[in-house]
């Protein structure tokens, strides 16, 4: 027994030795050349020792679900060692679980995102809860050369799809070759993501496990990317060739058939829908912890996946938990009620209301656990520069009336009123756990006072009417101004202390619910003056996914879209911008292909100082208490988390890690 | 024989109206601007995600949206005549498929409902007609209009509250989560049983208080014609009198209008359905018309169509049958 024991403890710090060698951080830490031969050193010293240890150990080091050893006993799966890749990453848990039992969740639609999706989902690499630090997941190293231009992914050797099926360097060819440059499939070609100037990327098999994806000029975003599970072009790493082979015309001559019997005309269409990465179709072959089974319009159930290459530090495969119970429930007042009362495993409380869940805290057996919401600003204002009316263009491009704007708004008040005063009055700009993050954005006119919010509008030459309520535009009409708005996680109520507070100087602003179609066609083609949306997607790792940042003019509150098209097309669409946003616009574009930190912090700088000094996005409060109730009897959920985009949501707090101390009572 | 012929002629003109509404569910789901690649966008946005145009461009083209209006109304025709109803967007699944699973459930609430309708709203409207203006027609009236009177979602809320707060009944839909996917047993029976008093109540409320007031408002112009008094003359005994003729002409309006009911508990039940996470009909039609998943929506309108075009066919066969007086023609 101690001779076991005394292995896996082996093994374990051999291998987190070797987790820590691989570790990136992003932009902080240069990856000179004479580190990264360190890391090889590590890593050939560890796979040296470990082939060792396997060879003499078989069934030893692992332990597995009781669910999945009865079915090794009845051989309808190979034992653990068997299934796992020769170095499974270890994931380190506060307490070794107990495993089986259910996990309990809601989703507004069948497929829809749940609290607990992030689970599903896994990449080559994974970040930290700050979304900073970069290690590898389900590669066992990401290598790049000096400037960015090649990455090489190392697939955890043995890695397998939860049918058994090896998952290789083919799976990822398969997906560039016959999915992506699919003229049926992709009438346009793969994502422009994908290119740098004007050539795609070359995806190269190296070997059995090895891939390399090389570029024409930097794309250091790659890791980022790498290490993203939302970011739907990480699908790289989801299609299993040998299950889409079935649907693919030019691998099986009858694919139109089958197309047709699932209800379907042509292959592409039955393709297209089991190409699904985020949500994927029951039955198609995954590498995250829990495969779907089963798909109602009522539910979904989920189960483990016995392939999964995950254990904790005493070898034990992950997760622990055997099942996870997904109900559909449209209605967001019965997802509320469900919640309060207990009908979750795990999930997020309406603030406004804790008192209603900390009264229900006994009878429907649950605990709150205060976690952080690292939006960066609940709800952030900005007003359309690309205005079509001349005149609301030229006041809302006046960077004095944006400066007045912020200015305008009671922080405080909206803090103590609508959040306990426990969330941060401050601008809206990136995390300041950011490598090249300047406190000075986050207070960059995110004081109150009126006066010199009037003043401002005043120095604009914007007069008063005859009754001094009303703003005057110069062409003697009313200023009025419209916010398009749709409802998201934040209190609504924020909206009227913004409108009130605005009010004060002078401006007629109409609140306009409206539906969030509605509301992005409105925006897009730029028929609205004034839009707002959460900060979200402000990690250090966020922020360097292309494009992504919601402060990309055509991003969620798409603030300058004629400017956007015009860059986009280069020129042949939409408005020239002035010399200032093409500059900044270039400054973007050289940002994501940076050839080294010191130009990624530098030009990173630049990006975020002018974006937070433009006022385009107008913050209020944020990092708001995300309080979430956690049934008795769960354990391993963290006490504190902050999550956002950047960390993947629900990947930050470790599903696979959870498990109940009496799994029999939560079957 | 005549009978036969009806009912032919019927259906006949029953196809024709579902042939109308086919193609103007088709054309009222694309009305709205966008289709259905458009309002899925908008949900990726909301849930943080991004999506480039040249993704769009080859969703839209695999789903053939990319096509006009009538080409589209055209292949579906052709394929749904055929029986095919083609694949939901939002599920990814075939209608077929979607509606077989929850038909069952939506069949058992509307009838159990049409039921408890029936069985609530005809005795107590007799009981309030036949004692007008008295302490318990006027209870029976408050009654029927608070029940009218009140949103089904928020009653639905309520009831949810107090079936959970006294009897530990868990919230949303007609299961506890650990008997779905499991073999009917007792357990399982029960756990149904208690479920079941809220969605019937909550669908039923508004039919009943409307149902009292039509049995009692018709079964008082019959008590007040001449042959009533002539029987009573004659020295019929009261309840004979009443049950045997009055109530049973009073009856005509209802089972007329109980093809109308039909659709009514199908479409009615919607915003209750979604309150209360039922898995009926109502709420997969609603999501389809909100995200313009076309063939789902068309799916689930033409057999609620059908449904009530048979409900209707039913109701008028039972009235000819009930009052001799009435001919089929």
């Amino acid at each position: 027994m101690t001779h076991k024991k005394d292995l896996s403890r082996r093994v374990f710090l051999s291998r987190s030795l070797m987790a820590s060698a691989n570790i990136v951080l992003l932009g902080c830490i240069s990856r000179h050349p004479e580190k990264k031969s360190r890391t090889r050193e590590l890593s050939t010293a560890g796979d040296g020792e470990l082939s060792n240890q396997f060879s003499a150990t078989d069934n030893a080091v692992y332990k597995e679900a009781p669910m999945l050893a009865k079915k090794v006993a009845a051989g309808e799966l190979p034992p653990v060692d068997k299934r796992l890749p020769k170095k499974p990453f270890i994931r380190i848990v506060n307490s070794i679980g107990t495993y089986g039992g259910t996990l309990y969740d809601d989703a507004e639609t069948q497929g829809g995102r749940f609290f607990l999706d992030g689970a599903l989902i896994v990449a080559p690499q994974e970040t930290d809860n700050e979304g900073k630090i970069i290690i590898p997941h389900m590669c066992e190293k990401v290598e790049h050369n000096e400037d960015y231009t090649i990455f090489t992914f190392y697939i955890r050797e043995g890695l397998r799809w939860s049918d058994g099926v090896e998952f290789t360097a083919d799976d990822i060819i398969w997906w560039w070759e016959h999915e992506q440059n699919n003229k049926e499939l992709y009438p346009e070609g793969p994502r422009n993501t994908w290119k740098t100037g004007q050539k795609y990327a070359v995806f190269e098999k190296i070997s059995k496990w090895v891939f390399s994806i090389s570029f024409t000029g930097p794309f250091r975003p790659l890791i980022n990317m790498s290490a993203h599970e939302y970011m739907s072009f990480a699908s790289f790493f989801g299609q299993p060739a040998h299950y889409m082979k079935q649907f693919h015309i030019d691998f099986n001559p009858k694919a139109n058939e089958l197309a047709r019997s699932y209800g379907y005309q042509t292959w592409f269409q039955l393709y297209k829908e089991r190409e699904e990465y985020m949500r994927p179709h029951a039955g198609k072959p995954n590498i995250a912890p829990w495969v779907r089974i089963s798909t109602q319009t009522t539910h979904d159930v989920y189960e483990r996946n016995p392939y999964y290459a995950e254990v904790d530090q005493k070898g034990n495969q992950l997760p622990y938990i055997d099942k996870i119970y997904m109900s559909v429930v449209e209605d967001r007042k019965l997802r509320e009620a469900r919640v309060a009362t207990g009908g979750v495993s795990i999930g997020k409380t309406v603030l406004s209301q804790i008192f209603i869940y900390k009264r229900n805290e006994k009878i429907a057996d649950f605990n709150i656990k205060k976690w952080k919401i690292s939006n960066a600003s609940e709800c952030m204002f900005s007003f359309n520069l690309n205005h079509k009316d001349p005149i609301l263009r030229e006041i809302y491009n006046d960077l004095r009336f944006r400066k007045a704007m912020s200015v305008a708004i009671n922080r405080k008040k909206i803090n103590d009123t609508l959040y306990f005063g426990l969330a941060k009055e401050c601008q809206a700009t990136i995390d300041p756990s950011v490598s090249f993050f300047d406190p000075r954005w986050q207070t960059y006119f995110s004081h109150y006072d009126i006066d010199e919010a009037n003043t401002l509008l005043d120095e604009m030459g914007l007069k008063w009417d005859s009754n001094k309520q009303y703003r005057l535009r110069p062409d003697g009409k009313r200023l009025k101004t419209v916010v398009l708005y749709n409802q998201q996680d934040f209190q609504i109520e924020l909206m009227e202390f913004v409108r009130q507070d605005w009010s004060k100087t002078g401006m007629d602003i109409i609140l306009r619910e409206t539906d969030q179609q509605f509301r992005r066609q409105r925006c897009m083609s730029g028929e609205h003056d004034c839009t707002c949306w959460n900060a979200d997607s402000v990690e250090e790792i966020a922020t360097y996914l292309p494009w992504v940042t919601k402060w990309n003019p055509n991003n969620s509150l798409y603030y300058a879209m004629d400017w956007w098209y015009w860059y986009y097309s280069e020129g042949k669409d939409g408005i020239e911008p002035p010399d200032i946003w093409k500059e900044q616009f270039n400054t973007m574009e050289k940002w994501y292909h940076a050839k080294n930190d010191e130009q990624y912090q530098s030009l990173g700088y630049q990006v975020w100082d002018f974006f937070s000094k433009q006022l385009v996005c107008i913050g209020t409060v944020g990092y708001a208490p995300m309080p979430v109730v956690v049934k008795n009897g769960l354990k391993n959920v963290k006490d504190i988390i902050k999550m956002g985009y950047g960390t993947v949501w629900a990947k930050s707090y470790m599903v696979q890690t959870f498990f109940w101390d009496d799994p029999d009572n939560h079957n | 024989m005549k009978l036969l012929k009806y009912v032919i002629k019927r259906l006949s003109w029953g196809a024709l109206v579902l042939l109308f509404v086919s193609f103007f569910s088709f054309l009222i789901i694309q009305l709205p601007p966008g289709d259905y690649l458009s309002s899925y966008m908008a949900r990726l946005e909301k849930s943080g995600m991004s999506v480039d145009n040249k993704s769009m461009v080859a969703l839209r083209h695999s789903y053939g949206l990319d096509q006009p209006f009538l080409v589209q109304y055209g292949k579906w025709f052709y394929r749904f005549i055929q029986g095919d109803m083609g694949v939901s967007f939002i599920y990814t699944e075939k209608v077929e498929t979607i509606i077989k699973e929850r038909l069952p459930a939506t069949l058992m609430l509307s009838f159990s409902s049409l039921l408890v309708i029936y069985l609530i709203a005809i005795p107590v409207g007799v009981f309030a007609a036949r004692r007008q203006y008295s302490l318990w027609d006027f209870l029976a009236a408050i009654l029927g209009f608070i029940g009218m009177a009140v949103p089904g979602f928020l009653l639905a809320l309520i009831l949810m509250w107090i079936a959970y707060q006294v009897f530990g009944v868990s919230i949303g839909g007609l299961q506890s989560p650990q008997f779905m996917d499991q073999p009917m047993t007792m357990g399982k029976f029960i756990d149904l049983i208690k479920h079941l008093p809220v969605p019937i109540i909550v669908i039923t409320m508004s039919g009943t208080a409307a149902l009292i007031r039509t049995m009692r408002a018709t079964l008082l112009d019959e008590l007040g014609k001449q042959y009533v008094t002539t029987a009573r003359a004659k020295g019929l005994a009261e309840n004979k009198l009443i049950y045997k003729y009055p109530v049973r002409a009073a009856m005509n309006p209802i089972i007329s209008s109980g093809g109308w009911l039909v659709p009514e508990l199908f479409s009615g039940e919607t915003i209750a359905a979604i309150v209360l996470g039922l898995p009926t009909i109502g709420p997969i039609l609603y999501r389809a018309l909100l995200g313009e998943d076309m063939y789902l929506a068309a799916g689930c309108l033409m057999i609620l169509s059908g449904l009530t075009i048979i409900g209707l066919l039913i109701s008028d066969i039972i009235l000819a049958i009930s009052d001799p007086r009435i001919r089929l023609e």
